[in-house]
């Protein structure tokens, strides 16, 4: 008897993927929100497929998938080889059209960062674009830790020692530097 | 002392001039004229000898009346001056002193006061007649009041203030009442004074010069009951909540524990009680302290208790009456008229009764020794039973959902709403607080799909108890039923629900439990709600007394219906009828392939569903029915015509149980493999997926004689074998036992393959590869068998991937099997049933998706939180990955532990991290 009634519970793998076809197709749509969860659910599915090296990211276990913590390695050959930072990530309700907000949790010495982690990346603002997902933005940021826009600095004392003394710039970013273990 | 001499002078100069702030003016403020010395008089003599000694000297006559008048002006003023400062000075208020003994004689004594005063008293009340002349006369009463709000204001007052400090509550109002009653008797006394003056000279008089007086003297103590205020609230509310049975009012309602909460019977304590609060608002009302503020206090406190009274007395206690000990002469009597109802709850009478009882006898009592206007009257207990009602309501609102978790022992909580929800304000606020709570405590993903469609079907119960319009529910249940199709399992959970077993196989009843809809099933087989059973003539019935309007927030369209009808809730609102079907030929696809049977269940499900969609869109589920119970037939005249069954005794075994050997076994199955099928019209049956695969040689050969059986009974059909969907029946031999299992085709293959042909006594090994190879069956599979096998004791892997049979069991294993088989044969029945259906067979967590798996638990301990437990792990998996983790805990456990050995993960304290 325990057989047939554990069958009925657990659904069988293959055959879900119908369901939910037929579920999309049906007369009740899920709402925007819903739309909003499937797009995240669908990027997680791809991060972690095929996840980019140096770069992750994960929603965070307070349930919902609205706001989530990403990780970035510092890459080589930057100041910042071998740091890591910890990024948040806040999606909007109506996300991918609007950008998520996204925020430096690790302190983090940069011409394009404030002090409280605020980014000036113009693919954040007003370049955005739903193509983007969470990964191209992880992506953008990376590069961004090797070639800062010194032309629109948030930090302007970063920006000036990163073109004129880079070993004053390194010690600004090891001393700012410090491991966020929250939770 | 020089010193102070010249001290006393100054002191003295400073009086002359500004006035001895202890006595009062020895004359009327302003000073009359008295006209300036005249020649030839005397400086300063006596008025009254003017006219005694009149001038001698040369005025003229006209001069001398002119004089004469005038100084009869100046006599009377300077008497009335003088008997002015005589009364004044008597009656001036004694320096106020908090301590003083009541027996000791109030200042002025009455024995101390000569004629000389009455005497003075008189000719200051009535100024008119005694000093007719006098000019600037004043009202004595009027001077004594200002002297009194001085002398309150100045000495009495900061007494009070300074009573604040007294940290209990009760002796402090004592005081300030006692000090209050001494400086009341010292003011009074002043005035009886000119009372009895009054009386004595112009008898019923005084009446009206009293009454002015006693008002003046009352609104200026009512100042006082400021510093008193804090203490007389706690006085006064832990009286009421004594005497109406309540606990400490002193805590705010929302920290108290709805266990501590009782409401006490009427007592000697709260009888002591309630004659303290009256001897204590008779004493404030003696003094003039209850005034608009005291009414004020006293109706917030009552306020207060009402709510606390609903808030203990009904928060939680939701079974409807049980005794009928309640006549309904004394429910009617009782209650309020709004309230009438049919049945009224218990809390509706219980509250009702203490209000009539003893919330609005207090009230009564209390009100009626103040000297006011405001008496309570019938109407006003009726409006305070239907406030209390009210606040009930509110209360149950706010318990709304707990209510219907509940259900149905708390229909009396319901039946509590339906009396106090009368508005349609108030039914929209049930439904926005609902609504809200429901967001809230159901829908997110903690919930489980099976709780969130208990919690529906409780809410479509009690919802019914509480409306029968259904125009509540269709308000609260949209969000829900929205989320409901957002869930992927919510129609397979209804479904499984509906063809669960009601009873176990002891014939007991199934308890709703968590994982099951049993509750469903229950449903379908009580004949008192009837299945779409559809009253559509219910406008119609003449004879329905209940009868009641559509209610007047329903929506256009509204259909009224008399039944609860929770399945045809569920069936109509979630999904599609489409989506319905398909999940239910899914489900009633792999019973039927499963067991065998009459399928009754199946069946009268798929007349429920019938009713509701439509008998064209179940045409399918319909032919899926026929192929099983045809296919039985002509099993068996397909057996009997190729000589596939040995003799008539088998055929009536089998057909009886044809697939349930275990019990009863076939002389031919013991002697050689028997075949029987299920014929199934292809184009009916959802899509069954297959894995081929080479059966075993004596199994083909069955095959394709039964093939021959079947094309020479139906000419024009062919027979496709689906070698996965089956059940076999074996029986392995070994050196030591016999083993019979029922297990899936496949799974009796791959053992079939370790059939030893030789008589030797060499112990049968194969490997996961050669199996493969043999049956040309895919690898998974294989694993799949080879694991159920080893799990039943049959095999063992000697190496990775080299199994071998087990013909001897030593000792410790054949004490194990009992035990650890049964311990065991649920993960393993959930194996085989995701491999039942022959879709995607796996073993454990399987390699290809392992990666992704891992993928996922290293960016979950990177990036949502550094270590966790192996239950969050799992939550998060099966909330986060789009397509389902269909694995239980202990895999992921073992899935884990794997990584742990290998290296990347390490254990801490029960939850995992990552190796740095």
């Amino acid at each position: 008897m325990n057989y047939d009634m554990e069958d009925t519970q657990n659904s069988a793998p293959g055959s879900l993927p119908s369901n939910q076809a037929a579920k999309l197709g049906g007369p009740r749509r899920g709402n925007d929100a819903q739309s909003t969860t499937k797009r995240l659910q669908t990027e997680l599915m791809q991060l972690m497929t095929s996840p980019a090296p140096g770069v992750s990211a994960f929603p965070n276990s307070d349930g919902g998938l609205l706001s989530w913590t990403a990780t970035i390695e510092g890459p080589e050959d930057t100041p910042y080889s071998g740091l890591t930072f910890k990024l948040s990530f806040a999606f909007p309700p109506n996300y991918p059209y609007a950008p998520p907000t996204v925020l430096f949790k690790t302190p983090i010495y940069h011409p394009n960062v404030d002090f409280s982690g605020r980014i000036c990346l113009d693919i954040l603002k007003d370049k955005w674009t739903a193509a983007y997902n969470i990964q191209t933005v992880l992506l953008s940021l990376q590069s961004l830790l090797g070639e800062p826009n010194n032309a629109s600095p948030l930090n302007g004392e970063a920006a000036e020692l990163w073109d004129k003394n880079p070993e004053e710039f390194k010690k600004k970013v090891l001393s700012r530097h410090r491991v966020v273990d929250d939770e | 002392m020089p010193g102070r001499i010249v001290n006393a002078r100054r002191r003295r100069v400073h009086d002359s001039v500004f006035g001895n702030a202890t006595i009062s003016q020895p004359t009327p403020i302003a000073t009359p004229a008295t006209g300036f010395t005249q020649s030839g008089q005397i400086f300063g003599a006596p008025p009254a000898t003017h006219s005694k000694y009149p001038n001698p000297l040369r005025h003229s006559a006209q001069q001398q009346e002119i004089s004469s008048f005038v100084s009869n002006h100046v006599d009377d003023q300077v008497r009335w001056d003088r008997s002015w400062h005589t009364v004044t000075h008597r009656l001036h208020l004694p320096n106020f002193s908090e301590h003083r003994g009541i027996l000791e004689p109030l200042k002025p004594e009455r024995e101390s006061l000569g004629t000389e005063f009455y005497d003075a008293l008189e000719i200051v009340l009535y100024p008119q007649e005694f000093v007719p002349l006098a000019r600037q006369t004043e009202d004595i009463i009027a001077w004594h009041t200002s002297q009194v709000r001085q002398h309150f204001l100045q000495q009495v007052f900061p007494v009070l203030s300074n009573l604040k400090d007294q940290p209990d509550a009760g002796a402090l109002l004592l005081r300030g009442i006692k000090t209050l009653e001494t400086a009341h008797r010292q003011y009074l006394h002043g005035l009886s004074f000119i009372k009895e003056q009054i009386d004595l000279s112009a008898p019923g008089t005084s009446q009206t010069t009293m009454a002015k007086f006693s008002r003046d003297l009352h609104v200026i103590i009512n100042s006082a009951i400021v510093p008193l205020s804090g203490a007389l609230i706690k006085v006064l509310s832990w009286h009421v909540s004594t005497i109406l049975g309540l606990p400490s009012l002193s805590q705010p309602s929302s920290l108290l524990e709805p266990r501590n909460c009782k409401i006490a019977a009427e007592s000697q304590e709260s009888e002591k009680s309630r004659r303290e609060l009256l001897g204590l608002v008779e004493s404030l009302n003696n003094v003039g302290l209850t005034c608009e503020r005291f009414q004020v206090i006293f109706a917030a406190i009552m306020n207060e208790a009402m709510t606390k009274y609903v808030y203990c007395g009904c928060r939680g206690i939701w079974s409807p009456v049980k005794n009928e000990l309640l006549s309904e002469v004394k429910l009617s009597s009782v209650l309020p008229r709004a309230a009438h109802h049919s049945s009224p709850s218990r809390c509706v009478t219980d509250l009702c009764e203490w209000i009539e009882n003893r919330y609005a006898k207090l009230a009564v009592q209390v009100l009626s020794m103040l000297d006011t206007k405001i008496k309570v009257s019938w109407a006003d207990m009726e409006k305070f039973k239907e406030m209390s009602i009210d606040r009930l309501a509110n209360l149950r609102i706010n318990e709304l959902f707990d209510i219907v978790l509940n259900w149905p022992r708390s229909s009396g909580a319901l039946d509590d709403l339906r009396t106090a929800i009368t508005t349609a304000q108030k039914r929209l606020l049930l439904t926005d607080v609902f609504a809200h709570m429901l967001s809230d405590n159901l829908l997110h993903p903690g919930a489980s799909t099976i709780m969130i469609l208990q919690t529906y079907i409780s809410m479509i119960r009690s919802f019914h108890a509480l409306d029968h319009s259904k125009v509540l529910l269709d308000r609260v249940a949209y969000p829900l039923q929205l989320y409901l199709c957002s869930r992927e399992d919510t129609v397979r959970i209804i479904i499984a629900g509906l063809l669960s077993d009601t009873e176990d196989t002891k014939g007991n009843p199934i308890e709703p439990a968590g994982y099951k809809l049993v509750e469903l099933a229950h449903l379908l087989n009580d004949n008192s709600e009837k299945m779409g059973h559809r009253a559509n003539d219910e406008e119609l019935d003449w004879h329905d007394l209940d009868w009641i309007p559509d209610p007047v927030d329903a929506g256009p369209g509204y259909k009224r219906s008399k039944t609860a009808d929770v399945i045809g809730t569920l069936i109509g609102v979630l999904g599609s009828p489409e989506l319905f079907i398909k999940e239910f030929q899914n489900i009633i696809g792999e019973n039927f392939l499963k067991h065998d049977g009459n399928f009754e269940k199946e069946i009268k499900v798929l007349e429920l569903l019938k009713t509701r969609f439509g008998e064209a869109p179940l045409q399918a589920c319909e032919v899926m029915l026929k192929d099983i119970q045809d296919s039985c037939r002509v099993n068996g005249v397909v057996r009997r015509n190729q000589n596939l069954d040995p003799s008539e005794v088998e055929i009536s075994a089998t057909q009886a149980k044809p697939d349930m050997l275990g019990e009863i076994m076939s002389p031919e199955g013991h002697l050689k493999p028997s075949l029987h099928a299920k014929i199934l019209s292809r184009l009916y049956w959802p899509q069954l997926q297959d894995e081929t695969y080479r059966v075993p040689e004596a199994i083909h050969e069955l095959q394709k004689r039964y093939e021959e059986g079947f094309q020479s009974l139906k000419a024009s059909r062919k027979l496709t074998w689906l070698h996965t969907l089956g059940q076999a029946t074996v029986e392995l031999e070994l050196e030591d036992r016999t083993i019979t299992e029922d297990v899936h085709t496949w799974q009796a293959t791959v053992i079939w393959a370790f059939q030893n042909e030789g008589l030797g006594n060499t112990v049968m090994e194969r490997t996961v590869h050669e199996i493969a190879q043999v049956l040309e069956m895919d690898d998974v599979l294989v694993r799949s068998a080879l694991r159920f096998w080893t799990k039943k004791l049959v095999l063992h892997e000697v190496s990775p991937d080299r199994f071998a049979v087990m013909e001897t069991l030593n000792p410790e294993d054949r004490a194990r099997p009992k035990a650890q088989v049964a311990a065991s044969s649920i993960p393993g029945a959930s194996d085989e049933n995701s491999d039942g259906t022959g879709t995607g067979a796996n073993e454990g967590i399987g390699e290809e998706k392992l990666g992704m798996y891992w993928n996922f638990i290293q960016g979950m301990l990177t990036n949502s939180s550094p270590t966790m437990a192996l239950q969050q792990i799992s939550m998060m998996l099966k909330m986060l990955i789009s397509e389902g983790f269909p694995y239980s805990n202990e895999e992921l456990q073992e899935f884990l532990g794997r990584k742990v050995t290998e290296g990347s993960l390490e254990l801490v304290g029960g939850k995992y991290r990552l190796q740095k």
